[in-house]
């Protein structure tokens, strides 16, 4: 599914316009990156944790090249999802 | 300790992002997630701009994750969030400035862990490894560094690292003899020769300016004239420029033979510097000449006998203007000293 079928979804639920419920989206998720770049860690009940990890520098050995690079640390995003969330997943049909 | 927020405190924030009420704010949050979880409930994939996408992946037992098996009693869906690009910038910010370097062989970090590259096979936890701009997916040997921080999506792992365990420890042991192999094995010829090699260049430099200099110390005893010559030149054309009154002195010297005059009574230095050198203000080279019997250029005892220098001497030339100019002022010069 694409953002504008999420879109789309969200105004009927909601029972906004579309222009508003973009506009509203587009605020949610700059507050969510905010919020995360500052390195919290957001919780939502029943849905799961957005969470940011250090990845430690590491060595990668290229072993057809013979050569090694010093990768640097990086910070990722992690989503770890409830484990409700999970069980639902899980009865899903494969 | 890291910032908590939950989604009370997310509410507030998006009120006041979006400028509409915490109720309205509140409201469109909790469908923003339900509406999230619905959606993946029948589909398996979920791309929200800016922000990333929500993806199910089959996981088979022995870790591998698959997206075309049938129904299969021993695979199940997981649920993975890879953030969009802008998201993983912002996130980075901090480490942002730093890229992959490459290392010189003989570098080593024992506390590094050592990740090898191998193609054609991507495990599920690829996503420890992403490498900018690396075109081929590789795959973790060597996981040394602690893993930072336990995964929900652990208790899927926790399956799949036992059936992979052996695997890998397997691979891991031929990489490392592999690895080993590769130390053992001789350097690179070039990295070995390269301090020879910058070495006789610097011996090379050091030879030719050597070289060059005896040659000149030899050109100067072959031509001893020249040099001098040189000097002088430089010592007038300076004299020219700052007109100091010793310089004059030292550059009076000539081996031509000077004229002699006897000054005769109501004669003056001016008088016979005007019949000498067609202009009155060349009397100071007169006197310069004459410095060691003439005490005062006022004044002048008379039958003295007064050596005339040679016109090259003092560049003496009544029809130059800068010639006149600078003898005016050697003599007001010397003519303060007696006032």
């Amino acid at each position: 599914m694409t953002t504008e079928d999420f879109v789309n979804e969200l105004s009927k639920q909601l029972s906004l316009d579309l222009p508003k419920t973009s506009e509203i989206l587009t605020a949610a998720v700059n507050v969510i990156k905010e919020k995360l770049s500052e390195g919290a860690c957001i919780t939502i009940e029943s849905f799961g944790i957005f969470d940011t990890e250090k990845k430690p520098e590491y060595i990668l050995v290229k072993q057809n090249e013979q050569q090694q690079f010093l990768v640097p640390p990086k910070i990722t995003v992690v989503f770890k999802p409830d484990s409700a969330f999970i069980e639902k997943i899980k009865k899903k049909e494969v | 300790m890291k910032e908590e927020v939950n989604l009370q405190e997310l509410t507030l924030l998006l009120s006041k992002h979006a400028d509409i009420s915490t109720q309205d704010a509140e409201s469109f949050l909790k469908e923003f997630f339900t509406t999230i979880s619905k959606i993946l409930l029948t589909e398996d994939l979920l791309e929200i701009k800016d922000f990333g996408t929500f993806s199910l992946t089959q996981v088979s037992a022995k870790g591998a994750a698959q997206n075309t098996e049938e129904n299969n009693p021993s695979t199940w869906l997981r649920l993975h969030f890879s953030p969009a690009e802008e998201l993983k910038n912002i996130v980075n910010k901090p480490f942002s400035h730093f890229e992959s370097v490459l290392l010189n062989e003989d570098v080593s970090f024992d506390d590094l862990a050592k990740v090898t590259e191998n193609e054609g096979d991507k495990t599920s936890e690829d996503f420890l490894i992403e490498i900018n701009h690396e075109k081929a997916p590789e795959k973790i040997v060597e996981a040394a560094a602690e893993k930072t921080e336990k995964l929900p999506e652990a208790y899927e792992e926790k399956e799949t690292t036992a059936a992979t365990k052996n695997e890998k420890t397997t691979i891991a042991k031929a990489e490392n003899a592999g690895l080993e192999k590769h130390k053992k094995k001789k350097r690179k010829p070039t990295a070995r020769w390269m301090p020879i090699l910058g070495t006789v260049a610097v011996a090379a430099v050091l030879i030719f300016f050597f070289v060059s200099e005896q040659r000149k110390q030899q050109a100067l005893k072959d031509n001893p004239e020249k040099v001098p010559a040189k000097v002088t030149e430089a010592k007038t054309s300076q004299a020219n420029l700052t007109i100091p009154t010793d310089s004059f002195q030292l550059t009076a010297e000539s081996p031509e033979e000077n004229e002699k005059v006897k000054l005769s009574a109501g004669k003056t230095l001016r008088m016979i510097a005007l019949e000498k050198f067609g202009n009155r203000e060349f009397w100071v080279y007169i006197y310069y000449k004459n410095k060691d019997i003439i005490k005062n250029p006022n004044i002048v005892p008379e039958g003295i006998e007064l050596t005339i220098p040679n016109k090259s001497e003092y560049d003496i030339d009544a029809s130059n203007p800068q010639s006149v100019t600078k003898a005016k002022l050697l003599g007001e010069i010397e003519l303060k000293k007696f006032r």
